[in-house]
């Protein structure tokens, strides 16, 4: 009934009313989740909505409704579970203190060629910090979120100047989610994310750390049918980006994406 | 609210800002404490599982996927499953060989502190139930009321997992035709 390539509209609009109510075990929720994707977007609103009408209808629920005092108690909740957290976290808040004082200080002289150098050295690195951040928030996301949040305030404007100047709209766009690269030799050590939009048929590929600024680094799709050369990553510095528009979100989902270098080396790739 | 709002507001909660903690309080709460009130066995339970979810959803907020769901659905959810954690960690469910026997209405022996307003309520729910086909009857009281997974009540019944689950999806349509047929009259 649910096997997972096959399954019919009808099936996936049972199983969604059971995977609203977290009625489905671990293994059929990824099930039900992998043939989501899959399904044509019509297809995809219409399970959404489905899901969103069932579980808002309360008819058969008790109309009880929580005491006043209750807020109060939640909210006090949530507070003490996020003091307790950033307590947690702050030797790896302190972690980026010293190099904002130093960014400040480099602001205030005239900078010779060697030091724009190391001040986008310096940016770079920074920068790095961001994305390894975010990767790590999809591990640990509750603990790296106040981190991230405040990283991301202070580089905000570095990342768009060296990086892509649409660069926050489009990571921050509800219809992008991030495909990581990961190196295929364990010693190299960029961080490197795929965003797909979707809904705009876009992607932005953002790496920091390549080994080689002067080398050409490619990227590519390897799939059934063989292998596309999607473009070459332009770069500034240990900062590389490419931006692609009118491509198949959902082909490069289901393929593998590569970077190789000018020998045609696969470096990193999607997993 | 807009996907993109939700997707924003949950951005704000897992940042940490009260204001949007407090805001999907309002929103959700109620809901929530229904299911709660539905589930758990008494008031102190439900409202102690409120207080839960909320730290629970604070944690996971970032995972909020709008492509996937809407923030209502995401938030009963993880609610949901919450509960039925809470449920089993307590052992509040009863063993399913009692369920064999169980009659229509006794579902409150196993949920006290209810107003005689949420008795007749869920009389009235336990009466619609007892009106469904015998295995679409005993699959929503076991997966949809005690929390037992499809898995485990189609071990329990030993029947195909398969069945179960068109059971429990066509149980639950029919009792939604029944409440809105009743609110048409």
């Amino acid at each position: 009934m649910t096997s997972e390539t096959t399954m019919t509209r009808q099936e996936l609009l049972e199983l969604a009313a059971l995977d609203a109510f977290g009625l489905l075990d671990e293994y059929e929720a990824d099930s039900y989740t992998r043939c989501f994707q899959d399904a044509p977007v019509g297809v995809q609103e219409e399970l959404i909505q489905l899901q969103a009408q069932l579980v808002s209808d309360d008819s058969l629920l008790p109309k009880e409704e929580p005491r006043p005092q209750l807020r109060q108690r939640v909210l006090e909740a949530v507070a003490q579970a996020i003091d307790e957290e950033t307590s947690n976290l702050k030797p790896l808040a302190m972690i980026g203190k010293p190099r904002n004082s130093m960014t400040e200080l480099i602001g205030q002289f005239p900078l010779s060629r060697s030091g724009q150098f190391w001040r986008a050295a310096a940016f770079a690195l920074a920068g790095m910090v961001v994305v390894i951040a975010y990767f790590w928030s999809n591990a640990y996301h509750s603990s790296i979120e106040i981190t991230k949040a405040a990283l991301l305030e202070d580089m905000r404007g570095q990342l768009k100047e060296y990086i892509d100047p649409n660069f926050e709209d489009f990571v921050s766009n509800p219809y992008a989610t991030v495909i990581p690269l990961m190196p295929v030799d364990t010693t190299a050590h960029a961080s490197i994310g795929l965003w797909l939009n979707d809904r705009s048929d876009e992607a932005l590929l953002v790496a920091i750390g390549l080994p080689d600024p002067a080398e050409e680094y490619t990227l590519s799709v390897q799939s059934e049918s063989g292998k596309t050369v999607l473009g070459t990553l332009n770069q500034h510095g240990a900062l590389a980006a490419l931006r692609l528009s009118d491509i198949n979100t959902n082909l490069l989902r289901n393929a593998t994406i590569q970077i190789t270098n000018s020998l045609g080396q696969v470096l990193y790739k999607s997993t | 609210m807009t996907n993109r709002q939700d997707w924003l507001l949950m951005h704000r909660v897992a940042a940490g800002e009260e204001e949007a903690v407090a805001e999907l309080y309002d929103r959700f709460s109620s809901l929530l404490y229904k299911v709660a009130r539905q589930l758990l066995p008494t008031q102190a339970d439900a409202e102690d599982a409120i207080q839960e979810i909320f730290v629970r959803l604070w944690k996971t907020a970032d995972r909020y996927d709008p492509h996937r769901a809407k923030l209502v659905t995401w938030v009963m959810l993880i609610g949901r499953r919450h509960m039925i954690d809470r449920l089993r960690r307590t052992a509040a469910r009863p063993k399913h060989s009692i369920l064999d026997t169980e009659t229509e209405g006794t579902n409150e022996d196993h949920t006290p502190e209810r107003t005689p307003l949420e008795e007749e309520r869920n009389t009235k729910l336990m009466q619609r139930i007892a009106q469904l086909p015998e295995l679409q009857r005993t699959v929503i009281k076991r997966a949809y009321l005690h929390g037992f997974t499809l898995r485990e009540v189609s071990d329990q019944l030993d029947a195909p997992l398969g069945t179960i689950k068109s059971a429990l999806s066509r149980g639950l349509a029919r009792l939604r035709e029944q409440n809105q047929s009743d609110c048409a009259m």
